[in-house]
């Protein structure tokens, strides 16, 4: 005879709610928004959309003006502007502060690493944003997660690249922690800048090169000048973009405006995931016409997460805050391997497919 | 204050700073400092913690790293003295022509534009080796001054340029790479080429007193066959480094700022070749390099900050809204877009200009549906004209400089008209013909 | 004795331009020899592209004063070069004072306290090389200190000229 239960689970937010009592601010304030974004990108349009969220959300009294990159500020120094007060708000993949710190990467994504899933619950439900806020508080920074891209776009390549003799001595531009990795595969990784890749890609400086998920990267026309896209992208499962504010603007924000901005960040983080993965796939569609996707072989996947694993090792032993970070979402994805496993992807495959058992979880 | 009135307050307060005299680096940052101020509240911290930001950035821009290897590669180039012999031998082979002396500076710039980055080796050296010749042959003052620098000019807009060099770091877009404003720029380079050369033949036929020919004697020195062998012997050195920097571009073997490296490696081996690589000489050169970029760089940093400021405050939106808002037509958009470069072009440096109005007018020309990199060449062949605009044009300055006895500020200025009203034209050419710019690039690189 | 201080700083910046004019040298070498390793041993290294970059902004940085030195930086004097010489002087004098050292004296404050922010995180790049740079950071701050000092040497040789008018 099983005693009785209780409701299992509860919305923290909810205590303090129901007991806040409005005095609705009228001030205006206005806001710059600098980020490592040129207009091109869709990740400029996530910014943009939590910033259009802010002033239909607060009517208008909270009202932030985008900035693209080099704008205001270059686009590696949006986090510097942000924390110094230059700016107000910053928009970023994580990934670009590994100078300041080396676990801002693991927040932004990991090879082998969480997906959207994941990160959406490692983040709001498993302590996730409270180590977040830790890393960016560190510089006068209160963060808040602002966009999930997804998984990115495998390598594409003018070499076919399946087994792990493949990628020996392939020359690949990918920046990182996956650099590293690939170095250790025996690729030449060449971490070219930013600009420099359409070019080299397409006069065979490199042979390959990867840039975000699908839809971000389909107005490259990396596909144009490749044969081949090597799938799937195991540098990043799942892209995770953060919104930062000033701390001292931040705490010179009204409450009201302060539930907005957190509410809005959040719907940020919803919208982009829907909206990008919805394009993916149409950009997926757009590639096949141009080149041959081709897929790592499962034994040279289970290659590449050794090496990737042993890489992680070592970044874990020479920097703590890495090492807190992994452990937490290490932890994570044991625990929730019980109901990935569970769910044996049985919901999204169309019909055909999974009764021909082509079904990869 | 309104945002409208800002917007037009601090583009005449520059204008009127300008005429103070004062570098123009140290005038943009100066400006844009009272206008940042008032548009931070007058927050000191913020504003500068944002140029200091700026400032570190431009340290660390990669496309730019070609500026100053472009610099070194011309500095050691006009040490090494390979444009002598091509003149030499182009002296007896067009000489004969009317005009023909004058039509051999044209040729002779045309293929070391395609080999340096700068201008100014490229005026100087030709006033220097050129003018003497031209004075003996009786041309008149000024077409020699408008030949001389017209051509010397090219060096700007035939790539290698840094002018598209700081485009593309500017602008940071694919459209707009230096790899595409390098292929892009080749046919609208060489068609002002051809109209310098047409403009010369046609001028000297109806008026031969202007561009005399050679003597049939000194033209018959040599053997058609010698004068061919001198020309083509002539080329090698300079079709050399066309291939270490355009061709390693285009084979895939460097990116368009190693190429500046491999050019200057080019250059370098080429004074050794001519026993003309000395320590002396490659101090200077590296003193003469670092005068150079850093006079460009200033500018930059200079520039950035204006634009940032401008920006930051809302003038880019109310430029936009006062231009694609009027409901004009969009070519005449694009018209006052090109009048307002010229025209700072006859008072200001050609980087200044770029650095304050691209950031302005890119956006715009892509709103109103332009191709970016069409619009960008348009920007380039519009902005050599700075070089030769009086009052204020380095070309002009830089031949005044070595100009023998008799040639007159005035002689220039009159001189280098013409060829102003032939760029004129080679713009309202690209306007009618899109594909002299855009077909290279397609075929290149498929975009 | 003021003289002399600007004589002084004039010596310094025209020195220290000269030393680091040769970093070109070694930024041409890396970039070739970049291209070389790339191209024929297929071995691209991991550091080339960004000491490069690290040599260019340092190259450039320090040659602000020493171009300044040599009135280097562009202006349009084709007005005031129509004015008497006492009047160019004044001009100088009035427009280093209201254009250059307002700005340039901020412009070093801030680019130190950026290097201290740096310098105190011992702040590395964001790549996979990582080099440590916050020195590059004191770097800048110092270039524009050397520009700053410049800019005083210019002010005053000019209020000397001016009283000597
Ligand atoms: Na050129
Ligand atoms: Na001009």
């Amino acid at each position: 005879f099983a005693g009785k239960r209780e409701k299992f689970g509860e919305d923290p937010r909810h205590k303090t709610a129901k007991r806040v009592s409005f005095k609705p601010s009228d001030k205006k304030i206005r806001w710059k928004m600098v980020m490592p974004w040129s207009k091109g990108l869709l990740f400029y349009d996530i910014a943009v959309h939590f910033t259009d969220s802010v002033r239909l959300a607060s009517a208008g009294r909270l009202d932030i003006k985008p900035f693209s990159a080099g704008e205001l500020v270059p686009a590696m120094q949006s986090f510097d502007a942000v924390s110094k007060g230059s700016a107000q708000v910053g928009h970023d993949w994580p990934g670009y502060w590994k100078g300041k710190n080396e676990a801002f990467v693991a927040f932004g994504d990991v090879p082998f690493g969480l997906d959207p899933e994941g990160y959406n619950v490692w983040l709001y439900e498993q302590g996730g944003i409270e180590l977040l806020q830790e890393l960016y508080g560190k510089f006068n920074l209160y963060a808040l997660p602002g966009g999930q891209t997804g998984q990115d776009m495998g390598l594409f390549s003018n070499k076919k690249a399946t087994k792990m003799e493949d990628f020996k001595g392939l020359r690949i531009r990918t920046p990182g922690w996956y650099m590293d990795i690939m170095n250790s595969l025996g690729a030449s990784v060449s971490p070219l800048p930013g600009g420099e890749v359409y070019l080299a890609l397409e006069r065979g400086v490199i042979d390959a090169a990867e840039f975000s998920a699908p839809a971000i990267n389909y107005p490259m026309g990396f596909d144009d000048i490749t044969k081949y896209a090597i799938q799937p992208g195991v540098h990043q499962p799942g892209g995770q973009c953060n919104l930062f504010f000033n701390m001292d603007a931040w705490n010179k924000l009204p409450e009201d405006l302060k539930y907005i901005v957190k509410i809005c960040a959040k719907e940020t983080q919803l919208w982009s995931l829907t909206w990008i993965n919805n394009l993916n796939s149409k950009a997926m569609e757009k590639f096949k016409e141009k080149v041959e996707i081709v897929q790592m072989e499962k034994e040279t996947l289970i290659q590449f997460r050794k090496t990737t694993q042993a890489y992680l090792e070592t970044l874990k032993e020479k920097y703590p805050d890495v090492k807190k970070v992994l452990e937490s979402q290490e932890k994570f994805k044991q625990e929730y391997s019980v109901w990935r496993k569970a769910k044996s992807g049985v919901a999204p495959w169309p019909y055909e497919t999974y009764i021909s058992g082509e079904i990869s979880q | 204050m309104s945002l409208e009135f800002m917007t037009i307050a601090m583009f005449a307060t520059l204008v009127i700073a300008i005429t103070f005299g004062h570098p123009l680096a140290y005038t943009l940052a100066g400006v844009a400092t009272l206008f940042g101020l008032i548009d931070n509240g007058g927050s000191i911290p913020m504003l500068f913690d944002m140029f200091a930001n700026n400032a570190w950035g431009l340290m660390n821009n990669y496309t730019l790293v070609a500026i100053p290897l472009f610099i070194l590669m011309a500095q050691l180039l006009d040490r090494s003295k390979v444009s002598d012999a091509l003149f030499e031998a182009l002296y007896v082979v067009l000489g004969g022509l009317k005009g023909g002396l004058g039509l051999a500076v044209v040729v002779v710039c045309t293929v070391f534009a395609a080999t340096t980055g700068i201008i100014g080796a490229s005026v100087v050296a030709m006033g220097l080796l050129a003018t003497p010749a031209l004075i003996k042959k009786g041309y008149q003052k000024e077409l020699a001054s408008g030949i001389i620098c017209a051509s010397g000019t090219l060096g700007i807009l035939i790539p290698p340029s840094i002018m598209m060099v700081v485009y593309g770091g500017l602008t940071g877009m694919k459209e707009t790479s230096v790899g595409n404003l390098f292929a892009g720029a080749i046919f609208p380079g060489l068609m002002l080429a051809s109209l310098y050369f047409i403009y010369i033949l046609i001028r000297c036929n109806i008026n031969p007193q202007l561009g005399p020919p050679i003597s049939k004697e000194e033209a018959s020195t040599y053997s058609s066959t010698q004068k061919w062998a001198m020309t083509l012997k002539s080329l090698v050195p300079p079709l050399g480094l066309i291939l270490a920097v355009m061709g390693t571009i285009l084979a895939g073997v460097a990116t368009p700022t190693e190429a500046a490296g491999l050019g200057s490696g080019g250059a370098m081996l080429l004074a050794f070749f001519n026993k003309k690589l000395s320590w002396q000489v490659l101090k200077e050169a590296s003193y003469a390099t670092l005068k150079t970029t850093s006079m460009v760089m200033l500018l930059f940093i200079g520039g950035k900050f204006f634009s940032t400021v401008f920006l930051s405050m809302g003038g880019g939106d109310v430029v936009a809204d006062l231009l694609i808002g009027s409901g004009m037509n969009r070519w005449a958009i694009l018209g006052i877009m090109m009048a307002i470069v010229f025209l700072m072009g006859m008072f200001i440096d050609w980087a200044a200009i770029l650095l304050v109005t691209v950031p302005i007018f890119m956006p715009i020309a892509m709103e109103i549906g332009f191709d970016p990199l069409w619009f960008s060449l348009l920007m380039c062949v519009n902005l050599q004209t700075s070089f030769l605009t009086p009052p204020f044009g380095y070309a002009l300055f830089y031949f005044k400089g070595v100009a023998p006895e008799g040639y007159t500020m005035m002689h220039i200025y009159k001189g280098i008209l013409p060829f102003v009203a032939l760029q004129i034209i080679s713009l309202a050419l690209l306007c009618l013909f899109p594909s002299i710019v855009t077909w290279l690039p397609g075929v290149f690189f498929g975009s | 004795m003021l003289e002399n201080v600007s004589e002084k700083l004039t010596a310094l910046n025209r020195k220290e331009g000269e030393i680091a004019s040769f970093l070109i040298y070694p930024l041409l070498f890396i970039v070739v020899y970049e291209v070389v390793m790339r191209y024929v041993f297929n071995a691209p290294t991991i550091w080339g592209f960004e000491a490069t970059t690290f040599l260019y902004g340092l190259h450039f940085m320090f040659g602000f004063a020493y171009t300044d030195v040599y009135d280097g930086h562009v202006k349009v004097d084709i007005f005031t070069s129509l004015l008497s010489t006492k009047k160019q002087i004044f001009m100088r004098i009035f427009t280093n004072i209201i254009f250059f050292l307002p700005v340039m004296i901020c412009m070093t404050i801030w680019a130190f306290k950026f290097a201290i922010t740096s310098t105190m995180g011992l702040e590395v790049n964001s790549t996979s090389w990582a080099p440590p740079i916050w020195p590059l950071k004191i770097l800048m701050a110092v270039c524009f200190l050397f520009l700053l000092l410049q800019g005083i040497s210019n002010l005053i040789n000019d209020i000397n000229a001016f009283g000597k008018k």
